[in-house]
């Protein structure tokens, strides 16, 4: 099984198909483009976190040159979409990038349907409860409920983690079709760079356990003591493939718990979710 | 019923005529700093200093308000005064990294989850609105009044929670997210006197800068007796400063290493009498802010663990 998805990914970035982080852009219509993009990737990288970040910290997550990145942190800031931290000199979430947050979920009928199966979840466990989508090679979070009697790692609605990492986002990555799950897989390798080939391991034998028990778990790798336990979630029509998760900051319960309890009861709650978008055109995922 | 809807009338006419869209919002993040002007920073701003393709693209995401479905792109060439043809690539883009939804059937587009990765996870940790607000339901409850908690985004005040009185009908129709200029009213005197006096002051000359000449005097004279007060009491009052029928009582709310916000009760003047006001809405404001000021050790120990 290992073996076929390596061959799926490896044939995948030789085909050509992973588009290579920057493109030459010819004229200035592209151009144009091509630095709302930046703009873009610029806000992305403070991980949903309300920062503050130094430019050189910015150059160094996005890979852009120094003077692109203050020209963006620039109209950023006049746009109010990034604030001057309380030092003057760098730079944290303004106003306008939450308030675009918020529009989409008025506007968004997934939250208000997902969240009932799920907040029964987190208060019947007193566990927290995430429903994640794919946001280029990173998860993130479009639904977070938990039990008010629980700490948790601070990830919420609007939380990125790199998908690799996390046990959401192995899940996620096993519920595409395999030729998204190729390209995805691809990128990541692609990002991790020659420095780190093992980037995937953790994620080919979440696969395996997928494969095996429909589940996967990941413990005390983002965080000590912590643990996360996921299954992939097919939503709306034509069905979209996400993945929910359920975890907390404690040692993991023992394993006949997760297998007999919490594991059938997350898949009853996928279920319930799956239920409740039925028919739901899936664009609106 | 007749002076509610003055006071609405009232209060609305001071939060529009604004460029801002008139969003809804539950939780805002009200972010510290560097003071910026939010509606005067294009004209300050030297030509060229803007990225256009960036503004542009931006604006076609914030063209989406509350409420709205599907846009076409027509529709959002209207509402943002960029060139159709402009609008259309921008929305291809945009779709293409997950901001917008396109629907092949309408050919219209909707925003999109990514856009949640624009900052989003930063409001929802706003633990002071969440602790806060069954407080202040609670005070709006006991006192019959309106209760709302406010913080500053440049030269504006943005409303982050909001509560209604069981008992009254008293609103002043502003939802939380709508913004007012500081000075417009008591609320953001109340914030401004809280802040350390260097980023008062530069706030209150950049206000004056904005206003027409004959309030620039009466706009230092208002924030030093709003200062006054707050210092004496911890709340500041102002009858009929902000509606004709409308008395506010307001405090400013600093905890450690978060921005600073206000909190006010309003109501109307015929239920709410000045020495209510004094005597027992204003201490019970300043009990709340007393409250609240206690919360954030523990808001911080979580904090410490975000990146761990």
């Amino acid at each position: 099984m290992l073996d076929t998805y390596r061959e799926l990914d490896t044939g995948l970035e030789e085909s050509g198909l992973v588009h290579p982080p920057c493109p030459a852009m010819a004229d200035e219509k592209q151009r144009g483009t091509h630095t709302l993009e930046r703009a873009l990737a610029v806000l992305k990288a403070f991980g949903g976190h309300a920062g503050p970040l130094a430019n050189a910290e910015l150059v160094r997550r996005t890979g852009f040159s120094k003077a692109s990145i203050s020209r963006i942190t620039r109209t950023l800031v006049t746009l109010g979409y990034l604030d001057r931290a309380s030092d003057g000199v760098r730079f944290q979430i303004g106003m306008r990038g939450p308030l675009l947050g918020h529009t989409y979920r008025a506007n968004n009928p997934v939250s208000a349907l997902c969240r009932p199966a799920m907040q029964a979840f987190a208060d019947k466990h007193d566990l927290s409860v995430a429903l994640a989508i794919g946001d280029g090679t990173d998860t993130l979070y479009i639904e977070y409920c938990k039990s008010p009697r629980i700490a948790t790692l601070r990830l919420e609605i609007g939380s990125r983690m790199p998908m690799e990492l996390t046990s959401i986002g192995r899940a996620y990555l096993w519920a595409q079709q395999p030729r998204e799950r190729a390209a995805l897989l691809a990128e990541i390798r692609q990002k991790a760079g020659t420095g780190n080939p093992h980037v995937l391991a953790p994620t080919h034998r979440a696969f395996e356990h997928l494969e095996r028990f429909g589940y996967c778990m990941a413990s005390g790798e983002v965080q000590r003591d912590s643990y996360g336990i996921s299954v992939p979630v097919y939503l709306g029509e034509p069905a979209v493939p996400l993945a929910l998760n359920c975890g907390a900051i404690l040692p993991a319960p023992p394993d006949a718990h997760i297998r007999n309890v919490l594991v059938p009861d997350l898949m009853k709650a996928a279920d319930a979710l799956k239920q409740a978008m039925k028919g739901l055109d899936s664009n609106l995922i | 019923m007749k002076q509610i809807s003055n006071l609405q009338k009232s209060a609305r006419s001071r939060s529009l005529g604004k460029s801002y869209p008139d969003t809804h919002i539950t939780d805002v993040r009200v972010v510290l700093r560097a003071p910026r002007d939010c509606a005067g920073a294009r004209e300050l701003a030297p030509a060229g200093d803007l990225i256009t393709p960036i503004e542009r693209g931006l604006a076609v995401l914030a063209s989406f308000r509350v409420g709205d479905g599907w846009l076409g792109n027509q529709e959002i060439s209207l509402r943002t005064d960029i060139p159709k043809a402009t609008v259309t690539r921008l929305t291809q883009t945009l779709t293409s990294e997950g901001f917008l939804n396109h629907s092949l059937q309408l050919r219209k587009y909707r925003l999109a989850a990514a856009v949640l990765g624009l900052g989003f996870a930063s409001i929802k940790n706003a633990e002071i609105a969440t602790v806060a607000r069954p407080l202040m339901q609670q005070l709006a409850d006991e006192c019959g009044v309106f209760v709302s908690l406010v913080g500053r985004d440049g030269l504006d005040i943005v409303m982050i929670e909001n509560c209604h009185s069981a008992t009254t009908l008293t609103t002043l129709a502003l939802s939380a997210g709508a913004r007012l200029p500081i000075i417009s009213s008591p609320l953001g005197l109340a914030l401004l006197s809280g802040l350390p006096e260097a980023e008062r002051s530069y706030l209150i000359d950049r206000i004056r800068l904005r206003v027409e000449p004959e309030y620039r005097v009466k706009l230092r004279q208002r924030a030093a007796d709003a200062l006054a007060q707050v210092s004496q009491k911890g709340y500041c009052v102002s009858v009929g400063d902000w509606g004709e029928d409308l008395v506010v009582v307001a405090a400013p709310l600093h905890i450690a290493d978060r921005p600073p916000v206000a909190i006010a009760c309003a109501g109307p003047v015929k239920s709410v009498t000045k020495a209510r006001l004094c005597d027992f809405i204003g201490p019970r404001l300043v009990d709340l802010v007393g409250t609240l000021g206690g919360f954030p050790t523990q808001c911080r120990d979580q904090g410490a663990t975000q990146h761990a």
